[in-house]
């Protein structure tokens, strides 16, 4: 049996306004307010599309290496839902603005079938006695219909997919992909045997794509290992009891009597636009990716890290101008930085790249210890003080005098005999305990390795 | 293939959302009508493209300006029923109405 | 007041020369349509307060001699599927109850900025789908020049308002006719621009791709008169056209005109067929113009195609009208039920006959068949007349091929009534302007109406040849 997975996933694009109105374009808000006849589906409005929405569309097309259509029409797909005022969704249906394309992952190439424009449906909210209220501001939005062929073999590989479609989007600066905020939504249609598939709804975060692809695939294979078949049906993923279930079935399926919007002549590109957008393409995360291992001399791994988010790559460059060491910056970043916050945010931590860059210097240079410079991170993040600052502190802090540092020792020696004896009798290894303990007992406050070279003379003495 | 009038009439209905009282009219209708529609069988056809858009139209694109309409409050007005704000519907499913 | 039929610019001249003042005007109008309009039905709102109070500012552009637009203190009906804000809209339906609209159609904003005065929202067949206006939840229209007969459809209302004399000049919209046959069975004139020339933005759109507002008046300058202020590009229709406004030439032009005289051979009224004869000889004769037979053998198709394609696009276009956002709602247990109560009861069986087959044409497995066929027929039908009109200024035809007729002749038949768009579908399927002017009037005194099309853009010679048609005809029968 070969599993067969086909992701649709919708993004929302960030322009000014909504795509057939000049309505603002914003997440959240008082409900109804961003809302005019157009985007209401009052009677007699006519959509008017708009070019910016149009342009990210075309970026994201040649960004996937999909072939940009210059010539494609809107469609519109007609169906009843209190969230689509006008009856019909203004989409793109045969010909679409950019068709095919692909997205690299480790185990090979994920294919695209089509990019389609279309419109955003309004936000529903279901009370607990069983109102539906309804909120337009979103409605009208620009959306991005991203389909891929049923080429995904597995879970594993669609979250890495769907990772990779984000960031490449993201990078591209054309939407904010946020999946909480629905910025970024998947359905899937899957299968493992050659008849039937089901088609997989609410997916609204990558674990739940994963579990929710795990949980179907599951599902159909003891449907057939049964010597039942599996239906065309669409399916539901429940978040809370960890199961899909039945939407509608295919009798039940929607004919979207689907036709060319008359109010709208086709859309045309011309040659000279798709250049121009062609250039305004930032260099993409495997690009920068490769630059990384091969400018910086970098790991793979590492320069994976780095890239995740554009704004962390462009983070991480912005320091090299001040310090530049990619090796030790890049670790700094990657163990120190990262632990207090998602890649997407480390600016949002409010440290200029020129004092981390100070900080590993400082550090690199035996100014401070590494165990004080993270300490200085952390006081600068928390307590909002500037590194500098607090490095200078440091530097006037630190114990450069021998005499209280080898008081410290003497204390550790007199504390640890069991230990001293094992480097005596020639395990040298245990040196690094005794420094850490006096390390412990300075509060940090002394080099390492002149705490080193004391004990090693104590030691000597004692011998 | 075969037409059979009345479910198609039925799926009609249910696909554009009415329920009509006499069924059966509209299945004389749509019998009526596509027997009618048969004329253009006698046209041959396969040298001409679906007409859809006329060709004498070029699709100017909006530029991105947010350009609010003032008056939201007039659209609101008009709903039928409301909460705050908010537009009040139905749920879709038939169990949940408790009113 | 008899200076109430008088046209445009003779009005706005005695308005100059302070004969009267818009308000009186409006005044004794209002007057005249609560006495009449009970056995007309033309208006399904008259905007009395709003009127005489928009006549009083204009009162005083005059006292305080400001500048004044070319519109000036005009009486004007809308059909009331166009958008007036503010006012109740309901395209004679009963699923708009209560809608009151947020905005004003283009139209609507151009003819106020000419100073024109709105009196009201005319009747007409729901959704402008009908060719007889007994299709309203506001009650059929009755033709005033003949009492218990049509005045034609869908714009009944405008057409009956203007013979009446409630107004001075009508908007109506045409998607197969709806402004030319009821001009002719009314005996005054109705006009459809060239699809594109005209923004659709704010007519409720039956069938998108056919829809086009058009003036109904006493005469063809006014009909020309509107035609310049509402016409041009706007950026909110994406089909409009941004090309320059049309002018009428000035210069002698020996048109050729086209008659397809076999087509008048069947379904025709041998006196309605006789009379445009007449006339066409003389006039071309008078004129030293060409007459050609030409052959339109397309328009045995445009019929079926028609109701394909408006249908397909009506089933789409009314789905907006669910009970959600405004107007009616039924009430329901739940969703669907809310759904198809308020449809099934808000529409008129006309206009569930037409979204049921419209919606059949676009199902998956039958698309091809129909929609796509009545697509690729409407090709061959445009191809037709662009041909024609390489050998032909002018193609004429009678508007209908019989004059009013009954209430509740036809109602009974809906193939029957849709044949009487016979010769006006064409122009609206192929997007060519078309005009229909009176010609006098049968034996039984009902009026008989001419049309002439043109070349898509082609107005301002249409005009010119319509102006001196008219002038022609009104010397040989009178008004």
């Amino acid at each position: 049996m070969e599993t067969k997975i086909g992701l649709e996933i919708h993004v929302e694009l960030s322009t000014e306004t909504k795509m057939f109105c000049p309505c603002k374009n914003e997440y959240g808000g008082e409900p109804n307010t961003r809302i005019c006849p157009v985007c209401m589906g009052e009677p007699g409005i006519l959509p008017s599309p708009n070019f910016e929405a149009v342009k990210k569309a075309v970026k994201v097309g040649i960004a996937l290496n999909s072939k940009i259509n210059r010539f494609s029409i809107f469609t519109r797909k007609n169906y009843f839902y209190p969230d689509l005022p006008k009856g019909y969704q203004i989409t793109q249906y045969g010909t679409s603005i950019a068709e095919g394309g692909s997205v690299n992952i480790k185990s090979g190439s994920v294919y695209l079938e089509r990019i389609n424009i279309e419109e955003e449906t309004a936000k529903s909210i279901y009370t607990e006695n069983g109102e539906v209220l309804l909120d337009f501001n979103r409605c009208g939005i620009p959306l991005l219909e991203i389909v891929t062929l049923p080429c995904i073999k597995s879970p594993e590989e669609a979250v890495e997919f769907l990772k990779e479609l984000r960031r490449i989007i993201r990078y591209l600066g054309v939407s904010e992909c946020d999946m909480e905020k629905g910025m970024f939504r998947v359905d899937s249609n899957v299968s493992v045997s050659k008849e039937g598939r089901a088609e997989l709804k609410n997916l609204n975060s990558l674990k739940a794509v994963y579990e929710g692809l795990l949980y179907e695939i599951k599902r159909q294979k003891e449907v057939i290992e049964k010597g039942e078949k599996i239906r065309r049906e669409t399916r539901l993923w429940d978040e809370f009891k960890k199961e899909t279930r039945v939407m509608r079935v295919k009798e039940e399926e929607l004919d979207y009597r689907y036709f060319p919007e008359p109010d709208l002549p086709p859309l045309e590109l011309s040659t000279e636009l798709i250049e121009k957008i062609k250039k305004e393409i930032p260099e993409l995360p495997y690009q920068k990716k490769q630059r990384f291992v091969k400018l910086y001399f970098l790991d793979e791994k590492d320069a994976e890290i780095l890239v995740s988010e554009k704004e962390l790559a462009d983070y991480f460059e912005e320091i090299l101008k001040f310090y530049k060491n990619p090796e030790d910056v890049s670790s700094w970043v990657i163990t120190e930085l990262l632990a207090y916050t998602e890649p997407e945010n480390t600016r949002k931590l409010g440290l200029s790249a020129s004092e981390i860059a100070q900080l590993v210097k400082s550090v690199n240079e035996n100014k401070i210890t590494r165990n004080i410079g993270k300490e200085i991170l952390k006081r600068s993040i928390s307590e909002k003080i500037p590194i500098s600052e607090l490095i200078k502190k440091e530097e006037k802090s630190i114990i450069k005098g021998d005499d209280i540092i080898e008081s410290a020792v003497k204390e550790v020696i007199e504390e640890n005999p069991d230990v001293v004896e094992k480097y005596i009798k020639g395990k040298k290894g245990v040196l690094g305990f005794l420094i850490g303990q006096t390390m412990k007992k300075l509060k940090g406050r002394a080099d390492p390795k002149q705490v080193g070279k004391l004990i090693l003379k104590k030691l000597e003495k004692n011998s | 293939m075969k037409l059979d009038y009345k479910k198609e009439i039925d799926t009609l209905c249910s696909l554009l959302r009415i329920e009509v009282q006499d069924r059966l009219k509209y299945v004389e209708h749509l019998k009526k009508m596509l027997d009618w529609f048969k004329v253009l069988d006698e046209i041959d056809l396969k040298d001409y493209k679906p007409f859809i858009h006329s060709g004498f139209h070029k699709l100017l694109l909006r530029e991105d300006k947010i350009l609010q309409f003032k008056e939201e409050n007039k659209i609101i007005k008009n709903f039928p029923e409301k909460i705050d704000r908010f537009l009040k519907a139905f749920s879709p499913i038939k169990e949940s109405k408790k009113r | 007041m008899k200076e109430l039929n008088l046209p445009v610019h003779l009005l706005i001249e005695k308005y100059k020369k302070g004969d009267f003042l818009p308000s009186q005007l409006i005044e004794s109008l209002i007057k005249k349509i609560k006495e009449k309009d009970k056995h007309i039905n033309s208006f399904i709102k008259v905007f009395e307060n709003q009127a005489i109070e928009r006549a009083k500012i204009l009162d005083k552009k005059i006292k305080n001699k400001e500048k004044t637009g070319s519109l000036f203190g005009v009486p004007v009906a809308i059909k009331d599927n166009i958008l007036v804000k503010d006012a109740e809209t309901t395209c004679a339906s009963k699923i708009l109850k209560g809608y009151i609209a947020t905005y004003n159609a283009t139209v609507v904003e151009k003819l106020l900025l000419e100073d024109a005065i709105i009196i009201g929202k005319t009747n007409m067949d729901e959704f402008g789908m009908g060719s007889s206006n007994e299709f309203s939840s506001s009650g059929p229209v009755h033709n005033p020049l003949k009492k218990g007969y049509v005045p034609g459809g869908s714009s009944g209302g405008s057409a009956a308002a203007i013979a009446a004399g409630f107004a001075t000049c009508a908007l109506g919209s045409d998607t197969g006719g709806s402004v030319r046959q009821p001009a002719a069975f009314c005996g005054v004139v109705g006009f459809k621009p060239t699809y594109g020339r005209v923004s659709r933005y704010g007519l409720v759109a039956f069938a998108s791709s056919c829809d086009q507002i058009g003036p109904i008046t006493i005469n063809v300058m006014d009909s020309w008169t509107i035609f310049r202020i509402i016409a041009g590009f706007d950026e909110k229709d994406k089909t409009t056209f941004d090309v320059p406004a049309p002018e009428i030439p000035e210069e002698e032009i020996k048109f050729r005109i086209g008659f397809p005289e076999k087509l008048l051979e069947q379904g025709v009224e041998e006196e309605i067929k006789a009379r445009l004869d007449e006339i066409l000889r003389e006039f071309v004769k008078s004129k030293n113009y060409e007459l050609k037979n030409i052959e339109m053998r397309s328009f045995r198709y445009a019929i079926p195609v028609y109701h394909i394609i408006t249908g397909a696009e009506a089933s789409s276009n009314l789905a907006r009208f669910d009970g959600i956002r405004y107007g009616l709602r039924l009430e329901g247990k739940y969703l669907e039920e809310v759904y198809k109560k308020t449809r099934g009861y808000g529409f008129g069986e006309e206009v569930l006959r037409r979204i049921i087959m419209g919606g059949f044409a676009l199902r998956s497995g039958y698309y091809e068949e129909y929609y796509i066929k009545a697509q690729k027929a409407r090709s061959m039908i445009l191809e037709e007349f662009m041909d024609n009109f390489e050998k032909v200024d002018f193609i004429i035809t009678p508007t209908s091929p019989f004059p009013a007729f009954k209430i509740g002749e036809k109602v009974e038949d809906p193939i029957k009534l849709y044949l009487s768009d016979i010769f006006t579908v064409s122009a609206n399927l192929s997007g060519i302007p078309a005009i229909s002017i009176p010609c006098g009037k049968t034996g039984e005194g009902l009026p008989i109406g001419m049309q002439i099309m043109a070349k898509p853009l082609d107005e301002g010679r249409l005009f010119k040849l319509s102006l001196q048609l008219e002038d022609f005809i009104k010397q040989r029968y009178g008004n």
